[in-house]
């Protein structure tokens, strides 16, 4: 069984590397580019959630699960960019900024639980996976709860809910990125490690772009959108090479 | 015991060339061989065969099995005929023929009798010998052996124990104890009882209301419904919730005994084995890769042994990874069709391809994970039986 071709992916990586410097230069409103981040997180999403749900909504199946909530946080993050695209027409921007960023949260949140299951269900199977993950999380938690709270005494003028919402988004991004991690580690060696491969760096983009959002200026927002997008689109791009793979394991014998 | 005589007939002469009685002498041997053999050959004219077929021949109380070989017929007297009993005649046949081939040509004095006895105590009293099987010594047991072994051991235990006490209080090896109390029951100064193991696995051949005969608990006769042939005693019990396995136990080889219940054949056993494992592999594999990548594996692995062993189309995964062998393998299974051994080198290079297939799609070290939690699982389930599968062969 081969994993299906990656190439058309290609393209998509290109956008935001494209849209980031012109957006940081000025020539593309800010505004525009959490639009375009809402579509390259709504693409991925639909198409992860159809090729999930294909064969039932629910099923007792750990990467069933993380595939279908994978999806659907991106679904979740679209709809806040989108939000974000929009606020410039809202009359409390402030408010409404804040609501996008609470969907994007959930949308984090459940990548978070998708992940998690993933983990719990291999580790239940394969004891040195437990120690791993655990190692890992304890690692991930003192790591980033140590720049969260290094970069809130840094940037003490942001009011204390902004914060507390950066520090949420850089803690479970740093989560993300070690559970991944450790997975892709685990099967390295195996047909099943590979559609995970382009799941880490979009953890590591995910992270990345926790990290930017954090001073606030128009510069390091751009560049968090953007990495937000590099996210997006390799997260998506795993899942649907992943779901490929069942799709081409059920067509074989159903 | 189930075994009471056993007869090795020359078929050209009708001449028995070897017997032993393992209980009181039922049959004058030269009588039977020459009964046996005139039956045989006339079921033979009968029927217009050209080869001699298996038999039995039945009384009250004794089933005589017969079975022929190359140039000789084999005749066990039992008290009831099973598939164990049979495939145990066919190799002690099998094995007189290779040692003593010479006869088939001439008439020579070769000690038969003398050696010949290892042999069929190997075949037929070994394995009724094991650490927690009770020894009852009768009563006159002297007038039965003169063999020094027996004799210091018969003097020195009390008239019921099991061997593992023997042992003890002799300060010997299990081993040793055993051996000498398998001559002493070649002699006949001895009988052992054996419990069956918890992870035995019987099905009921009676369908008879036992709850009402006093000599049973409730327990156990609410327990001959769930004797499927499937499920191992240790399991039974737990559902029926039994609070005395050992009890359970003995009323098992009581109905064992009456024959309501019997042992299943070996091959049936290995099938329940190996079936367990490869959905305990499954399942753990479900949870790593899912359940469509893991029913994918299992098909693979199936469709590449499928030419040399067509048969193991009938081995099916069921929702999801629920394993399920056909009714039509089963039933080829117990009439014998397919030899236990035929039947452990198919499944085991099935579980083999399985884990195989698994190695390509998450790697070796997750595979041999996975492989010794399988074997875990299956010695907590069937611990007597978990030895039967190559375990390091599905990661090495």
């Amino acid at each position: 069984m081969a994993l299906p071709s990656v190439l058309p992916l290609l393209p998509a990586l290109a956008l935001p590397l494209v849209v980031g410097p012109l957006a940081a230069a000025g020539v593309l409103p800010l505004m525009v580019l959490y639009g375009m981040s809402g579509v390259t997180a709504s693409v991925p999403g639909w198409l992860a959630l159809r090729s999930c749900t294909a064969r039932g909504l629910i099923r007792d199946d750990a990467v069933h699960l993380m595939g279908l909530l994978i999806s659907f946080g991106l679904v979740a993050m679209a709809v806040a960019d989108f939000s974000h695209a929009s606020v410039a027409f809202c009359e409390a921007p402030y408010l409404a900024t804040y609501s996008a960023e609470v969907v994007h949260g959930t949308g984090v949140i459940l990548w978070l639980i998708g992940v998690l299951a993933y983990c719990r269900s291999v580790a239940s199977v394969l004891p040195p996976a437990r120690s791993v993950f655990l190692s890992l999380t304890v690692v991930a938690l003192f790591v980033s709860l140590s720049a969260s709270t290094l970069l809130a005494l840094v940037l003490s003028h942001l009011p204390l809910l902004h914060q507390v919402g950066h520090g949420f988004y850089t803690v479970t991004a740093a989560l993300l990125t070690v559970w991944v991690m450790g997975v892709v580690l685990l099967f390295r060696n195996g047909l099943i490690g590979r559609p995970l491969l382009l799941v880490f760096p979009g953890m590591l983009a995910l992270l990345a772009s926790a990290l930017l959002s954090w001073p606030g200026s128009q510069y390091t927002d751009v560049l968090s959108v953007s990495t937000g997008m590099l996210s997006y689109i390799l997260v998506g791009a795993g899942v649907l090479l992943l779901q490929g793979l069942v799709s081409d394991a059920h067509k074989s014998f159903g | 015991m189930e075994v009471k005589s056993l007869y090795i007939i020359k078929r050209a002469s009708g001449v028995c060339l070897y017997h032993h009685d393992f209980g009181e002498p039922i049959f004058d041997p030269h009588l039977l061989s020459s009964f046996i053999v005139a039956m045989t050959s006339f079921f033979d004219e009968a029927a217009l065969a050209g080869e001699s077929k298996a038999r039995a021949f039945e009384g009250v109380g004794y089933t005589l099995m017969v079975e022929p070989g190359e140039w000789t017929m084999g005749v066990l007297s039992v008290s009831h005929e099973t598939a164990k009993l049979r495939e145990k005649l066919r190799r002690i046949i099998k094995r007189f023929e290779e040692q003593f081939h010479v006869l088939k040509w001439v008439d020579m004095d070769l000690a038969v009798y003398s050696r010949f006895e290892p042999a069929v105590i190997d075949e037929f009293l070994r394995d009724q010998v094991h650490p927690d099987s009770v020894i009852r010594v009768k009563r006159d047991w002297e007038y039965f052996t003169r063999n020094p072994d027996v004799v210091a051991l018969l003097n020195l235990i009390p008239k019921a124990c099991t061997v593992q006490d023997a042992a003890k209080f002799l300060e010997l090896p299990v081993e040793v104890v055993m051996e000498i109390v398998v001559e002493a029951l070649w002699d006949r100064a001895v009988t052992v009882q054996s419990l069956p193991k918890p992870d035995a696995i019987y099905q009921a051949t009676s369908f008879e209301d036992v709850s009402g005969s006093g000599q049973l608990s409730e327990e156990t006769a609410r327990a001959l419904a769930e004797l499927d042939g499937e499920t191992p005693l240790s399991i039974v019990a737990e559902r029926v919730k039994t609070s005395d396995i050992r009890r359970f136990l003995e009323e098992i080889e009581l109905l064992a005994k009456s024959h309501k219940v019997e042992r299943v054949p070996t091959g049936q056993a290995l099938v329940v084995l190996y079936t367990y494992s490869l959905q305990d592999f499954l399942l753990r594999l479900a949870r790593v890769v899912g359940y469509e990548l893991a029913r994918w594996v299992f098909f693979t692995a199936r469709e590449q042994l499928l030419r040399e062993r067509p048969w193991l189309g009938f081995v099916e995964l069921e929702e999801d990874v629920d394993v399920e062998v056909r009714s039509s393998l089963v039933g080829a299974i117990v009439r014998g069709s397919i030899s236990p051994s035929a039947l452990r080198e198919s499944l085991q290079s099935l579980l083999q391809g399985v884990a195989l297939m698994t190695r390509g799609l998450i790697g070796r070290s997750p595979v041999k994970e996975i492989a010794l939690g399988t074997k875990g699982a299956v010695e907590g389930h069937l611990p007597s039986m978990a030895i039967e599968v190559e375990w390091q062969k599905l990661y090495l």
